[in-house]
C-alpha cells in the first residue's frame, strides 16, 4: 500500500497535513463498510455530537458500528511512541489515507483504506530504517467492540462473548461480530490486558490487543498488515474463507480501492466554469462525497448513507435528496436499484408497530433487514424520483410495469393523509401512533415528544406544513405523467385535478401579505402558522407561483435575517422562538442554502443563485471534501452536525445542472431542454458526458452562444431559447444566442 | 392494563406475521432482536432499589439520544419528584449531581456504554417488593423535543 509511484489520479488528495490535526478528520469508505480516521493518524475522532464530545473513530460496516476508536503504539531502538507525537506527514484520499511517523532511527510509513473484499478497514505498516544496525519494532494495536446498530442512537451492548476465529480474536454481540486479523500472525494478543490464547468468554467492554514484534534489517523495511473486520454474522461467513489469502496481498487491495474510485469517476460528467472555478472544484469534491455515501451491505440492497458517521444508513428522505444528483453523475443504474430497495420495503398494509399506513415508504432500512416508517414526508417524493429515472433513461424495459404497483399505494397513501375538508396533506401523529401500538408491550418503553415528523422533524410545524402541499403537487404531477406514460388516462386526470387543486390552495391560502413569502404551515382550522422557514422556496422551485410573487419571495429569503454568509437558516432570526443552536429553528442548513439557489435560479436571478452555490462551494473547499449537515445559527461553526450529510451535497450538484445549466431531460419523449442561467457577463462554461438514454450529451457556452454534440443512436430534440432543434448524432450544432 | 397488554401483544403478533410474511423471516429476527436489544439496553434491570432515604436506579447507556441535556425530569409513579431532591452520577464518578444544577450551561452529558445513577429523595417509604413506574423526561441542548424512558420495576432491598 506504499511505495508504489503515484499513478494520475481520478481521486485527487483532499487534505494534507505536516503535523498531527486531531480535529480533522478523513472518511474511507466502501459500498459495505467506513472507517473513521482521525487527523492524529490513528482510527480515533472525537466530535461535538448532540453538545456532548464523543469519539467516533473506528470501523462501521453492515449498518452496525464495528468497533471504537483502534489505536496504534510502537516500540524501536527501547523507545515508545504513538502515532499522533510522531506525525509528520497526513495525506487524505477518497480511497485511502496514508501518514508518515518519524523518528530517530527511521519513519514509520502507514496506509489505510476499506479491502474491497472485507467489510472493515485495514492498516498497512512498514518501517524504513535509517541506521545501519537491526532493529527490534514491537507494534500493539488496540480496538475496544462497539457491535450496535447505527439504526437506534445512543446505545451499546453492555456485554460481549469472545471466541478464536481462525487463531484471531472474534468479538460478538447482538448478531454481529468484529475480528481483528493480521498478517503476519500476531506474536501476542491480549484481553483486557490479560494474554488470550483462544479460549471463549466474555466482558463487558474487553479491550483487545495485537502485539507484532519485528526484526528491521540495517537499513531496511519490515512490515504488517491489520485488519479490523466485521459484519452481521450470517453474511461475514462468506468472507472468512479469504482471511488468509487476502491478507497478504495489501498491495493487491489498495489498486483494487482506487480502481474503483477511477471507474466511477470516469464514468460522471466533467464541467468546466471558468467565470467560477470555485465552482468547478467544489462540483468535483461534491461529486466523490456523494459517491462515498454509495451503500449496498447485502446483495440486493442498494442505496446510499445518510451521513457519516452517524445517520449511516438508508434514509427514505435523505435518499430522495441525493437520488436526482445519482442520475446526473450518470448513474441511473445505481438509482433504480435504490428505487427498487425502497419499494421493496414499501408498507404492504398498516403496521402500526413500525410506525407505517398502507403504501408508506420507510424513514429508515438497514441491513437485517430493519426498517421503520412515520414520517410524513418520505412517501411523497418517490412518484418524481420514478419520473426522473425515465426522464433521464427514457425508460427501462419493464421499468413501468415494476413501479406500478408500488405507485399505486403511494397513490392510496396520499389519499389517505389528504384532509378531505381542506384538501391539504396532513402532518402530525406519526409517532404516536406507533407509540400506542406498542405501549403495551415489554416493561421498558421509550418516546421522543415529536408531534410531527416533516424534514424539520424536531419542531412542530402541524398540520399543513408548505414543502408537504409542494411535494404532494409535485408527486400528483408525477403519477399524472406516468399514468400517461403507462396508458391509463383515467389516472392521470385524477392526478392532474389534484395537482391543480394543490397549486390553487399554494396561491391562495398560503400567500403571507406582510412578508410577501408563504405561511410556514396551516392549522387545521385554517389559520397560518406565521413562521419564516426556507421551506416556502420549494414551492417557487415547482413553478407554483406567478413570476412576481416567485421574485418576491427569493428577495424575502435574502434578507440577513434568514440568509447568513455561510448559508440560511431553519428559520428567521427575527421569530420569537429562534434559537441559534436549535436543530430546525435557528441553525443553517446547506440544504435550505440549496434550496433558495435552486428557487433563485427558477426565479431567473443567476447572479443570486450563483452567490448562494458560492456559499455552499466555500464550505466543501474548507472541509476537505466533507460537507457538514449543519452550522450554528449565529456563526458559522458546525454544531450538532455530521461530518457528510447526503442533503448537503445532492441538492448542491442538482442545482448545478437543473438551475446553473437549466437541463430539463425528458428521454421518454427524446427531449431535452437547455436553458442556461449564467450570471451577466459569464463568457465561457461546458458541460462534458452527460449521459440520456443511450447516448451523450456535451454542451458549451461562449459568448451567448450555446453549442452541442450529441452522440446517441437515434436523434433526440433539444429545446433552448424556446426553439426547438433535432440533434441527429455526431454532429455538433451553434444554437441560437441563450437569454439569461 | 393486562387486557390491553394483551390485546397490544396480539396486536403486535399479527404485525409481526405480516413482516415475516411479507420481507421474510431475517427482517422478523433482526426486528425482534432490535427490539429486545432496545428493551435492556437502557435500565438496567432489577436495579431500582431502596437506599436510605429514597431509592435508586441504574441505566446503562442514554435514552434513545446520546449527548448534553439541559433539563432531566424525574417522576415516580405519575408524580413529580423535585429536582433538588433527585441526584445523577455519571460513569460511577463518585460526583452525584442535583437535577436541579442541570442547566445549559452546566448540560448532563450521557454516552453510549457509560453507566448512569440516579437516585432520588423521597417523604413517602416504599416497601421492598412493590411495583413502581419511574419516568425521566430528557431535554437536549441539540435537538428539542424531550426524549423519554419508562420503565415498571419491583423495588429490591436496600443497596448499598
Amino acid at each position: 500500500m506504499t511505495g508504489a509511484p503515484e499513478p494520475p489520479s481520478l481521486d485527487p488528495i483532499l487534505w494534507k497535513a505536516e503535523r498531527a490535526h486531531p480535529a480533522n478528520v478523513a472518511l474511507l469508505s466502501g459500498l459495505k463498510s467506513f472507517g473513521v480516521f482521525g487527523g492524529g493518524g490513528d482510527f480515533r475522532w472525537v466530535r461535538e455530537t448532540r453538545g456532548a464530545r464523543f469519539d467516533w473513530g473506528g470501523a462501521y460496516g453492515q449498518g452496525i458500528r464495528l468497533s471504537g476508536p483502534w489505536t496504534l503504539r510502537f516500540e524501536v531502538d527501547s523507545r515508545s511512541h504513538g502515532m499522533e507525537e510522531t506525525l509528520v506527514s497526513l495525506t487524505a484520499r477518497r480511497h485511502r489515507v496514508d501518514s508518515i511517523h518519524h523518528t530517530e532511527v527511521g519513519d514509520l510509513l502507514q496506509s489505510a483504506l476499506i479491502p474491497p473484499t472485507f467489510t472493515g478497514v485495514a492498516r498497512r505498516l512498514e518501517f524504513h530504517s535509517v541506521v545501519d544496525r537491526p532493529l527490534l519494532l514491537s507494534l500493539r494495536s488496540e480496538v475496544e467492540p462497539f457491535l450496535a446498530p447505527l439504526l437506534v442512537e445512543g446505545l451499546r451492548p453492555s456485554e460481549y462473548r469472545f471466541d478464536s476465529l481462525d487463531g484471531f480474536p472474534r468479538l460478538r454481540a447482538l448478531g454481529s461480530s468484529l475480528v481483528l486479523a493480521s498478517a503476519p500472525r500476531p506474536d501476542a494478543v491480549q484481553i483486557d490486558g490479560i494474554a488470550w490464547s483462544g479460549e471463549s468468554a466474555s466482558a463487558p467492554r474487553p479491550r483487545v490487543s495485537l502485539e507484532h514484534t519485528l526484526t528491521i534489517p540495517p537499513n531496511g523495511v519490515a512490515a504488517t498488515t491489520l485488519l479490523l473486520w466485521g459484519g452481521v454474522d450470517r453474511t461475514l461467513a462468506a468472507e472468512t474463507p479469504l482471511l488468509r489469502g487476502e491478507l497478504s496481498n495489501p498491495e493487491g487491495w489498495a489498486r483494487a480501492a482506487e480502481a474503483l474510485w477511477q471507474t466511477w469517476v470516469s464514468g460522471t460528467p466533467e464541467l468546466r466554469l471558468p467565470e467560477a472555478p470555485e465552482l468547478e472544484a467544489a462540483y468535483s469534491l461534491a461529486r466523490s462525497a456523494l459517491r462515498a455515501l454509495y451503500y449496498e451491505p447485502d446483495p440486493g440492497f442498494r442505496g446510499l448513507r445518510a451521513g457519516v458517521p452517524w445517520y449511516a444508513d438508508v434514509w427514505g428522505r435523505d435518499l430522495a435528496w441525493m437520488l436526482p444528483a445519482v442520475l446526473w453523475m450518470n448513474d441511473a443504474d445505481w438509482a433504480e436499484g435504490a428505487l427498487r430497495t425502497m419499494f421493496r420495503f414499501q408498507a404492504p398494509e398498516r403496521l402500526p408497530m413500525l410506525g407505517a399506513e398502507l403504501g408508506e415508504l420507510p424513514m429508515q432500512v438497514s441491513p437485517g433487514p430493519i426498517f421503520l416508517y412515520g414520517t410524513s414526508d418520505t412517501t411523497l417524493y418517490y412518484p418524481d424520483r420514478v419520473r426522473r429515472l425515465i426522464a433521464h433513461t427514457g425508460g427501462f424495459p419493464g421499468l413501468l410495469q415494476d413501479f406500478a404497483k408500488p405507485l399505486a399505494l403511494i397513490d392510496r397513501w396520499i389519499d389517505a393523509k389528504t384532509d378531505s375538508s381542506s384538501g391539504l396533506l396532513r402532518n402530525g401523529g406519526e409517532i404516536e401512533g406507533m407509540r400506542a401500538a406498542v405501549g403495551g408491550a415489554g416493561s421498558v418503553s421509550y418516546g421522543i415528544d415529536a408531534p410531527d415528523t416533516t424534514i424539520w422533524d424536531s419542531t412542530d410545524r402541524r398540520d399543513h406544513a408548505v414543502d408537504l402541499q409542494v411535494l404532494a403537487y409535485e408527486a400528483e404531477n408525477a403519477l399524472a405523467e406516468i399514468s400517461e406514460q403507462s396508458g391509463n388516462p383515467a389516472g392521470a386526470t385524477k392526478a392532474r385535478a389534484r395537482a391543480s387543486g394543490l397549486r390553487g390552495h399554494l396561491q391562495t391560502r398560503y400567500r403571507w401579505a406582510g412578508e410577501q413569502y408563504l405561511y410556514d404551515s396551516l392549522r387545521i382550522d385554517g389559520s397560518p402558522v406565521e413562521k419564516l422557514r426556507p421551506n416556502a422556496l420549494l414551492a417557487v422551485t415547482a413553478e407554483l407561483l406567478s413570476p412576481e410573487l416567485g421574485a418576491a419571495l427569493i428577495q424575502r429569503a435574502a434578507r440577513p435575517d434568514l440568509t447568513t454568509p455561510w448559508g440560511v437558516r431553519t428559520l428567521s432570526n427575527l421569530d420569537p422562538t429562534y434559537d441559534p443552536r436549535a436543530y430546525h429553528d435557528g441553525q443553517v442548513w446547506p440544504i435550505a442554502t440549496a434550496w433558495a439557489a435552486r428557487a433563485t435560479f427558477a426565479a431567473r436571478v443567476p447572479e443570486l443563485g450563483v452567490e448562494y452555490l458560492r456559499t455552499l462551494a466555500r464550505m466543501f473547499l474548507a472541509e476537505g471534501g466533507l460537507a457538514n449537515e449543519c452550522y450554528r445559527g449565529d456563526a458559522p461553526e458546525p454544531w450538532n452536525s455530521c461530518c457528510l450529510l447526503g442533503f448537503s451535497v445532492g441538492p448542491f450538484l442538482t442545482t448545478l445542472f437543473e438551475g446553473l445549466w437549466g437541463i430539463t431531460p425528458d428521454l421518454a419523449h427524446r427531449r431535452v431542454r437547455v436553458d442556461p442561467a449564467f450570471p451577466a457577463g459569464w463568457r465561457s462554461a461546458r458541460i462534458d458526458g452527460l449521459r440520456f438514454a443511450e447516448g451523450i450529451l456535451a454542451l458549451g457556452y461562449e459568448d451567448g452562444r450555446l453549442t452541442v454534440l450529441w452522440s446517441g443512436e437515434l436523434p433526440i430534440t433539444l429545446r433552448h431559447a424556446g426553439e426547438d432543434r433535432t440533434l441527429p448524432p455526431y454532429r455538433a450544432q451553434v444554437l441560437s444566442r441563450t437569454h439569461t | 392494563v393486562p387486557i390491553r397488554g394483551w390485546l397490544a401483544d396480539l396486536g403486535l403478533l399479527g404485525e409481526a406475521i405480516t413482516v415475516g410474511r411479507r420481507f421474510g423471516e431475517h427482517s422478523l429476527v433482526e426486528l425482534a432482536r432490535l427490539a429486545v436489544f432496545v428493551e435492556h439496553a437502557v435500565y438496567t434491570p432489577h436495579s431500582l432499589a431502596l437506599v436510605p432515604g429514597g431509592l435508586r436506579f441504574l441505566f446503562r447507556n442514554p435514552p434513545l439520544r446520546l449527548g448534553a441535556f439541559d433539563a432531566v425530569r424525574l417522576t415516580l409513579d405519575g408524580s413529580p419528584v423535585p429536582s433538588g431532591s433527585a441526584w445523577v452520577d455519571v460513569g460511577g464518578a463518585g460526583k452525584p449531581r442535583r437535577l436541579s444544577e442541570v442547566t445549559r450551561d452546566a448540560p448532563l452529558e450521557l454516552l453510549p456504554g457509560v453507566a448512569t445513577e440516579f437516585r432520588a429523595d423521597l417523604a413517602a417509604k416504599l416497601a421492598p417488593g412493590s411495583e413502581h413506574v419511574v419516568r425521566l423526561d430528557l431535554h437536549s441542548v441539540a435537538i428539542p423535543p424531550a426524549v423519554w424512558v419508562q420503565f415498571r420495576d419491583r423495588l429490591e432491598g436496600p443497596a448499598r
